[in-house]
């Protein structure tokens, strides 16, 4: 699991970016502050692993990109789902399902 | 998914060719991802130097966050790859002897072995220049007594209607003609072919056609087909000679075809077949040939059908063999098929010959991997201190050693690159004498792909092996002690001191494999030199005379120029004896036949006994040196029309004739070959006929061992229209009288021109020309070899010296002398060559067996060889040494005392 606490596990963080931009495109500090509040307050995501998952998924063709405008008029990346992307997230989405109720049901046996 | 994959490769180029831009987007981006972050600090209420402080410690710092990103990237470790180049290329550079050495020393090593690799990519590798050539077959008969006899054509006749396997079946064999039409008179080489030759080679003419199967028969008329390079030496590549008649032997033959150059493209140009005549007129002209047991030297050529297998072809041959033999029990009793691809049939026994060498240059190449080895690792260990710092400040072994396989494959990269360039112009010098060594398409030497992959592959192992172990010892995690040491290494100058040492011995033993392996060829050489032929070769001069039969169509003319000529030449001033004989000794031909003895009980059919014929006129018992030991030799007497006599050697009447006197028993007794009954007058010594060692006789299927000989006068076997002169001289070079030879025949007849002259002593030694070749490069390689170890053994030795010199103060100033530390240098050295040439010994001993068939004479374990071989490495191994031990003997113990 993460090697210090608040941190995420590398394939996870794919999958919680993937639906962080589901929901609504967003930049790269927009992605980090929703996950942040989404999980209220358990990941703080730093900025290298961040970026290197959103390249990692770029490469992949699951988000793409767009140079926009923000709020406060600056510039910035703006990630977007693809077709691509949204059947991997339901896909990854339906596997942690799986695989957390069966470590669940570890834990419980007593 | 492919995209994906796709999708991220462009993605790395992209970045990789426009770093300027992907870098400032990505600082951009992180940067904004800062800002944003501070900003929402700030808005909490906090400072902004506070805000900024926490927010590099929470989230990172810009640049951290940007190598971490760009390190991700596939493309970043291509980047590393880069750098490490350029930095492997500066270092080399920096250091220009060591880097100068170690890429001639490669180059050396991978342009030899490219080279030798060349000469079997032409010869063993390269598919013949014919369509589908795997499915081309060679055929020949074999019977209880030969493993390879030619074809007899009745039986061609039969295979090619009856069989199942082949889409086409043709024959061919050598011959000769001579060319008089526009221009001097010239012997040319060609082949009579059926019609059906051109269609199982799959070649079309270039111009006009090749045979009709109608030419195949007896009443067809004298066409011929001309090669490409005759078209144009000879006839100025005229078009118009299509349809016009040449003279050629005498005859007029129509011009029907051109072929394409280089056809056939198997022989050596200069030995390749310059015409094509058809069979149907040799036929009307030999009705001999439609004789079942007549073998006269026809080759089958088959191609086979597609889906049928050689062996599948082979069952099928050997059927209808069977049926034949039972139709014709005379002649075909036993007789059956020998079938080889026709790659094989080329080849021949040269692919053994050619892949010892390819292993032997293979061991040259090794040596010259360890003497790198060992620069590779003394440059390493003076960089190991700054390995050292490096591994104390993170470097990974991963990361070192592939600093030091780049630099490594850069000095592999140069030696190849120098390599192939040496390949190239050694294969040019090569090219030159292929030809005479006698290898087939040995003049079609080039770079093509397969050894340029060659070369590349040689080059990856060669680096692989002489980077690998250096590398993986200089980048070991030691630095504890190096960084404390004051610059001389001590413990890890033990593991590579060893490793030193190991490769040096192991160069020693490959060396020693090598000289073993020349030695035993120089001594075969020497003894079969010294080999009595049973004839005196020296002062002879030979030359051949092949009349055409159109010009002499008479025997009575023939008998009658050939008689003038050889009085003629004997007026010859210095001319002692002269007289003809076909087939000559050591002329590469052999012309056997079966014979019975007279007042003998008939054997069965398929198992008489044959012997070698040679066709004789004038003296030539004394001419060619032979040895006349009972009864007489031919004279005048015996010609055309009086009894048939002949006269045979020592081991045909030893064979035959029991007693006391089996030599005097033969005299007097009568043979039958060739339909003619023959006297026995006399009993000659046993002449060598094929080559210096019997068994290559064998070997090559065209005789028993100890096959014996019977001489007739060729007035008496018709066999009169083709002979080899021969010319004895008292004392003087033979080559002396050869223009006044020639012009004596001019004075018989100005057109008649003669071919192949040569002494007899050049004949025999251009037997040994393939062995000679062999010895050549395989003495060429032990001397590398030598010299590379040699190198290697003075390289480490003087390193040690250097190594030791604090150690050797110590010795002299407590009183050892220079004689003691010579010994203490020198016992070094010659421990080390002790080592490999014992190691070298037992593996020489190992492999003598394999070689055993190029020796003659001499046993693989050859005690002379076996002692000699290691006292010279130690010669040169000692004197290698000397020049390090001689420098160890001044080293002054003051300053060596005093430290680093």
């Amino acid at each position: 699991m993460a090697e210090k606490p608040g941190e995420v596990v590398q394939g996870t963080l794919d999958m919680l970016v993937l639906k962080t931009v589901a929901l609504q495109p967003t930049h790269g500090y927009g992605i980090a502050v929703r996950i942040e509040q989404m999980s209220q307050g358990v990941f703080r995501v730093n900025a290298g692993s961040l970026f290197v998952a959103i390249q990692r998924l770029q490469r992949a063709g699951l988000i793409r990109s767009e140079w926009k405008d923000t709020e406060n008029s600056r510039r910035a990346k703006y990630y977007i789902l693809t077709e691509l992307g949204r059947k991997r997230l339901k896909s990854d989405q339906r596997q942690w399902g799986r695989q957390a109720a069966a470590i669940a049901r570890i834990l419980e046996a007593s | 998914m492919a995209t994906s994959f796709v999708r991220n490769i462009a993605a790395g180029l992209r970045s990789l060719l426009q770093r300027d831009r992907a870098g400032r987007e990505l600082e951009e981006e992180l940067r904004g991802f800062m800002e944003m972050a501070t900003e929402e600090s700030v808005r909490k209420g906090i400072s902004q130097k506070e805000a900024s402080r926490q927010v590099r410690l929470e989230r990172g710092s810009v640049d951290a966050a940007r190598e971490l990103v760009r390190s991700s990237g596939w493309e970043s470790r291509l980047e590393a790859i880069w750098r490490d180049l350029r930095y492997s290329l500066r270092a080399l550079r920096r250091a220009p002897g060591f880097t100068a050495i170690a890429v001639l020393t490669l180059a050396l090593g991978i342009g030899a072995t490219t080279a030798v690799f060349g000469i079997v990519d032409a010869v063993l590798l390269r598919p013949l220049p014919f369509p589908h050539p795997e499915q081309l077959i060679a055929v020949r008969e074999q019977n209880a007594r030969f493993t390879d006899l030619s074809v007899a054509y009745p039986n061609y006749l039969d295979w090619a209607a009856q069989n199942k396997s082949f889409a086409a079946l043709s024959v061919y064999h050598g011959a000769g003609g001579l060319l008089t039409h526009a221009g001097t008179p010239v012997d040319l080489y060609g082949q009579i072919a059926s019609a059906s030759y051109f269609d199982v080679l799959g070649v079309k003419p270039e111009l006009g056609r090749t045979f009709l199967p109608a030419e195949d028969d007896r009443g067809a008329s004298d066409v011929i087909v001309l090669s490409d390079s005759l078209w144009r030496e000879r006839f100025g590549a005229s078009p118009q000679l299509l349809g016009r008649t040449i003279e050629f032997s005498a005859r007029p033959y129509t011009v029907v075809g051109v072929m394409p150059p280089g056809f056939p493209g198997i022989l050596p140009a200069k030995d390749a077949p310059k015409f094509w005549v058809p069979i149907g007129p040799e036929l009307a002209r030999d009705p001999d040939l439609l004789h079942r047991d007549r073998h006269s030297g026809f080759n089958g050529l088959g191609r086979l059908r597609p889906g049928v297998t050689l062996e599948m072809a082979r069952a099928d041959l050997n059927r209808i063999a069977r049926s034949l033999a039972r139709a014709y029990p005379k002649t075909n009793t036993g007789a059956g098929v020998a079938m080889q691809t026709y790659m094989q049939r080329i080849v021949g026994d040269t692919s053994t010959t050619l892949w010892i060498l390819l292993a032997a240059v293979g061991l040259v190449l090794l040596i010259a991997c360890a003497n790198v080895a060992n620069l590779v690792l003394t440059r390493a260990n003076g960089q190991q201190r700054m390995l050292a710092i490096r591994t104390a400040l993170g470097a990974t072994r991963a990361q070192l050693l592939g600093e030091r396989m780049i630099e490594c494959f850069c000095l592999g990269c140069g030696g190849a690159g120098l390599g192939l360039g040496l390949a190239w112009a050694a294969m040019r010098l090569v090219a030159d004498a292929m030809p005479d060594a006698g290898l087939t398409r040995g003049d079609q030497l080039a770079l093509d792909w397969r050894v340029l992959a060659f070369a590349a592959g040689a080059a990856l192992v060669t680096t692989l092996l002489f980077g690998l172990g250096p590398a993986w010892h200089a980048s070991a995690k030691r630095f504890g002690d190096v960084l404390k040491q004051s610059g001389r290494d001590a413990a890890s100058g033990h593991a590579a001191g060893r490793l030193r040492a190991a490769l040096v011995a192991t160069e020693m033993a490959l060396a020693v494999i090598l000289l073993v392996g020349a030695g035993l060829l120089i001594r075969s050489m020497l003894r079969l030199e010294q080999v009595d032929p049973g004839f005196d070769s020296h002062h002879l001069l030979t030359f051949e005379i092949d009349l055409p039969t159109a010009k002499y169509p008479q025997p009575e003319q023939r008998q009658a120029y050939m008689r003038q000529a050889l009085d003629r030449l004997g007026t010859i001033p210095g001319v002692t004896a002269v007289g003809g004989i076909y087939p000559l000794p050591f002329g590469g031909n052999d012309w056997e036949a079966p014979f019975t003895i007279v007042g003998r009980p008939a054997p069965r059919p398929g198992s008489e006994p044959s012997t070698n014929f040679a066709n004789v006129q004038g003296d030539f018992i004394r001419a060619l040196g032979m040895h006349l030991l009972r009864g007489r030799g031919f004279d005048a007497s015996d010609r055309a029309g009086s009894t048939p006599v002949a006269i045979v050697d020592e081991s045909f009447a030893r064979q035959y004739w029991a007693g006391p006197d089996p030599l005097a028993a033969a005299l007097g007794q009568q043979i039958m070959a060739h339909r003619i009954t023959w006297t026995i007058v006399g009993v000659v010594r046993r002449v060598m006929d094929f080559d210096l060692d019997p068994a290559a006789a064998v070997a090559a299927g065209t005789s028993e061992a100890a096959m014996p000989e019977t001489f007739v006068p060729m007035s008496q076997s018709g066999a009169d229209g083709y002979s080899v002169i021969t010319l004895r001289m008292a004392q003087a070079d033979p080559l002396a009288i050869a223009s006044a030879a020639r012009t004596q025949i001019d004075t018989g007849d100005p057109d008649q021109p003669i071919d192949d002259l040569q002494t007899m002593d050049q004949r025999i030694a251009g037997s040994l020309d393939g062995r000679r070749m062999m010895l050549n490069l395989m003495a060429g390689f032990a001397a590398l070899a030598l010299i590379l170890a040699a190198i290697g053994i003075y390289g480490v030795i003087s390193y040690s010296v250097t190594q030791r010199t604090h150690e050797i103060g110590v010795r002299m100033a407590l009183g050892a002398r220079s004689q003691s530390v010579l010994g203490l240098v020198l016992g070094q050295g010659m421990r080390l060559a002790a080592v490999g040439a014992f190691a070298g010994l037992l593996a020489a001993m190992a492999l003598g067996r394999l070689a055993a068939a190029f020796l003659y004479s001499v046993k693989s374990t050859d005690p002379v060889t076996l002692a000699a071989v290691p006292l010279l490495l130690f010669g040169v191994a000692g004197l290698a040494c000397y020049l390090p031990a001689r420098r160890a003997t001044r080293v002054d113990p003051l300053i060596a005392l005093r430290g680093d």
